[in-house]
């Protein structure tokens, strides 16, 4: 079911404005500038860059998969008839509970810093409580606790009847705009700038949209793994750090 | 969450340094017999409120959970509150039954105002060094606390501040509720607020209850009267050493 | 004009026999490697003490000189070494490489020069794909020399290891971006590691000048080496809690038998260095240097 207003839930999803708790994380650039690995403008377009395709490319995928996954067939009117006293597995289906499961590891694996695995559990489940209150739906009534953010966004893009690309555009936008926004706080930019360098990412915003799309059919197994070393260690020298303005 | 009921959460706000960790500090002191607290603390930078709440030791640890809020406090109660929301209730879930959540804000300006969605009530604490502009501007961190506190009034003598007073900023500011002006070195008025001003409002009323009879709060929420204010002199809390807060 | 496509699972419908299209002058070479314990499993941990079990053999005085974490409490185990010619793979190529370690055997494979990714005369694309299973207490101990990519190529570097449940292993990967002072060629080098079937450790690292983004301050920045290590060890006594050994090096751990480490660094001596930083936090039985590191520490 693809509801006329995707357009309007999409704009909506995207906005920074959206209270799910992502305005309190950088996406580790304030780590990469302590480090004096961003100090300009130019820095701050190749970090945005080198995260769209590749944390944010692999989380798109993800959130396409899990989408995937909450099928139409499944998990919307017929679940809210299930009994309240029933598990998360039992109303969700077993069976699509094990799948999320798996998903939620293949994801983890290809996470190794514990820093961004306890964050995106974080930001999962502060998406999953607002998106509730948002947005009654039995399917993110019953969607199991605990995930990570990605695996969220998909189960939210079924719910909100948005398409696969649609979702995985949500994705990647966030995980650029986080960090843009993130450093006119951070860094002595003007914020036209910071706006200047997500719009020069359009092209390939959309076009990793298109691509995390296409690995709707792809097993879990097969997703995409794109590490981002320097990410992993902002992370972690980020939690280590108790000077600090956001909480990633 | 899943009987329904919770505690009363009361946020407090106010700029940097006027004694919102203090106030606290206190209400913790006076009440912690009388009740089950627990305390959110909002921080611009990490977790300091938090440890230096620890270090009076005024709760058990594990009571005290910090929330980062993104070099942006004001957000973390008005606009965007899931961080904290889920922050209180994962404690009153860890150490039910609570009767009462204190969530501190960062310091912030006097636009800092608690969403209805976290808070059941709101204090706003402003200071007399902070100048006489402070209580002149007023804006809707002093126009909509249900109790505004103004505190180290015992400067006021040495501070040019000549205008902030319970009196007169009631009166300039008429939206504004109850005023406690706290001199004195005593945590009288401010302890007393959420018994004594609560019971003679229905907002007070609900605002505690003894343990005797849990407060367990359904989640309805009810039209507020105006807030009192408080003005009292704060009693001197030792804040620790840098080096203490860094062990 | 954006080239998402990855030789394994780019996108629906990519069946990885195009990705084994070879060039004119493609070569396909495969080799296999297997190994299988001879009576039984070899002494539990308890009576082989770390880095210095008495060998039955007698042969332990001199192991253990030449110290080999993991491999010196076998005193069957297995040690092979792998060279290339001159250069490769070169453009077109494409190599295949099966390894098997039998329950209760321990394998070392080492290398004994670099490779070196060439572009061939065509500059077709190459791929290296190597596939290891370590049986049910087996040990594999896999140490390859960097992978380098010379200017132009177009490499694809995939290795799955498959662990049974009790398996052991250690796997180092070293990939750096072109020869001193070369631009590098493209590669995309991706390490799956399960336990169970179950994902323990997957990365892959897209590096070069058709990867967008990979110089990035949220990638590899400008380093030139990026490097990895996973040690699984069913016995644990590995670090619990991250450690960040330098700003470009860190024991990520994925869980109590299992440690990533990660390094980046300007280049490939500087990468092995950080890595073997890494290592000595670790401790026993990888404080020491161990017989096959090539760079003194």
């Amino acid at each position: 079911m693809t509801r006329s207003t995707s357009r309007a839930t999409l704009l909506m999803l995207g906005d920074g404005r959206l209270p799910s708790g992502g305005y309190a994380h950088s996406g580790g650039l304030e780590q990469a500038i302590r480090q004096g690995w961003v100090t300009d403008v130019s820095d701050l377009k190749d970090f945005l860059r080198g995260r769209l395709h590749t944390t944010g490319l692999m989380n798109a995928a993800f959130a396409v998969s899990a989408r995937r996954l909450l099928g139409e067939n499944h998990a919307t009117a017929e679940v809210g008839d299930r009994p309240a006293d029933t598990t998360v597995d039992e109303k969700l289906g077993n069976e699509i509970a094990q799948s999320l499961a798996d998903l939620d590891a293949e994801l983890c694996a290809r996470t190794p810093a514990p820093a961004l695995r306890t964050t995106g559990e974080w930001l999962g489940t502060l998406m999953l409580r607002s998106m509730q209150r948002i947005h009654p739906h039995p399917l993110l009534e019953n969607l199991p606790k605990g995930l990570q953010q990605p695996l969220v966004y998909g189960a939210i893009g079924r719910a909100l009847g948005l398409g696969a690309a649609e979702t995985a555009a949500v994705v990647l936008h966030e995980a650029v705009t986080g960090p843009a926004t993130a450093a006119v706080k951070l860094m002595s930019i003007d914020p036209f700038q910071a706006h200047g360098a997500i719009l020069c990412l359009g092209e390939e915003l959309d076009v990793a949209a298109e691509a995390a799309a296409d690995y709707e059919l792809t097993p879990a197994r097969d997703l995409p793994a794109l590490s981002s070393p320097l990410s992993d260690f902002a992370a972690e020298m980020h939690v280590k750090d108790h000077v600090r303005l956001f909480a990633s | 969450m899943s009987t329904g009921k919770r505690a009363l959460r009361l946020g407090i706000a106010g700029p940097v340094g006027t004694g919102k960790s203090s106030s606290i500090a206190n209400i913790c002191t006076a009440l912690a017999q009388e009740f089950r607290i627990g305390v959110i603390t909002n921080d611009i930078y990490t977790d300091e409120d938090a440890r230096f709440l620890k270090a009076a030791g005024v709760l058990p640890d594990e009571r005290i959970r910090a929330v980062e809020t993104g070099a942006c406090p004001h957000t973390a109660i008005r606009d965007d509150v899931s961080m904290n929301l889920l922050a209180v209730e994962a404690l009153e879930e860890d150490f039910d039954p609570l009767d009462i959540v204190l969530i501190e804000s960062g310091g912030d300006n006097l636009t800092a105002t608690f969403s209805p969605a976290l808070v059941d009530a709101q204090l706003f604490v402003l200071d007399v060094a902070g100048g006489g502009d402070v209580a002149r501007k007023g804006g809707p961190g002093i126009g909509r606390a249900d109790l505004l506190i103004i505190n180290k009034i015992d400067l006021g003598r040495t501070s040019m501040s000549t205008s902030i007073s319970c009196s007169r900023t009631r009166r300039r500011h008429a939206r504004a509720g109850p005023c406690s002006e706290s001199p004195a070195r005593s945590p009288k008025p401010l302890t007393h607020w959420p018994i004594g001003s609560a019971r003679s409002t229905p907002v007070s009323s609900k605002v505690i209850t003894p343990r005797s009879t849990p407060a367990r709060w359904p989640r309805t929420s009810t039209p507020r009267k105006k807030a009192k204010a408080i003005c009292t002199p704060m009693p001197k809390v030792e804040k620790p050493t840098s080096t203490e807060l860094s062990r | 004009m954006f080239d998402y496509s990855h030789p394994e699972n780019r996108s629906p419908g990519t069946s990885s026999a195009e990705v084994k299209a070879n060039g004119p002058s493609g070569m396909t070479c495969r080799a296999s490697v297997a190994t299988e314990a001879p009576w039984r499993r070899p002494p539990p941990a308890e009576h082989a003490c770390r880095a210095c079990a008495p060998s039955p053999t007698g042969a332990a005085t001199h192991r253990r000189q030449r110290h080999e974490p993991y491999i010196d409490r076998d005193p069957n185990a297995a040690r092979i070494a792998l060279t290339s010619g001159a250069a490769g793979p070169l453009g077109g190529d494409h190599y295949r490489f099966d390894v098997s370690v039998g329950d209760g055997s321990s394998l070392l494979i080492r290398e004994v020069s670099a490779t070196l990714v060439l572009p061939g005369v065509h500059g077709h694309p190459s791929l290296l794909e190597s596939h290891a299973h370590v049986g049910e207490a087996a040990t594999l101990v896999w140490v390859p020399e960097p992978v380098i990519a010379a200017n132009g190529c177009r490499h694809t570097h995939t290795v799955d290891i498959d662990l049974a449940a009790d398996a052991r292993l250690f796997y180092r990967e070293e990939l750096v971006l072109g020869r001193h002072g070369e631009d590098p060629g493209d590669l995309s080098s991706a390490l799956t590691v399960r336990r169970g079937g179950a994902p323990l450790s997957i990365q892959r690292f897209d590096l070069g000048p058709n990867s967008l983004g990979f110089d990035s301050p949220a990638v590899a920045g400008r380093g030139q080496g990026v490097g990895s290590i996973v040690i699984v060890d069913p016995e644990g006594g590995l670090p619990a809690e991250t450690v960040v050994i330098d700003p470009q090096t860190a024991i990520l751990p994925v869980d109590d038998t299992c440690v990533q480490i990660t390094a980046v660094g300007a280049d490939a001596l500087a990468l092995r260095k950080r890595l073997d930083a890494a290592l000595t936090h670790i401790g026993e039985p990888w404080g020491r240097e161990p017989v096959w590191s090539a760079v003194p520490r």
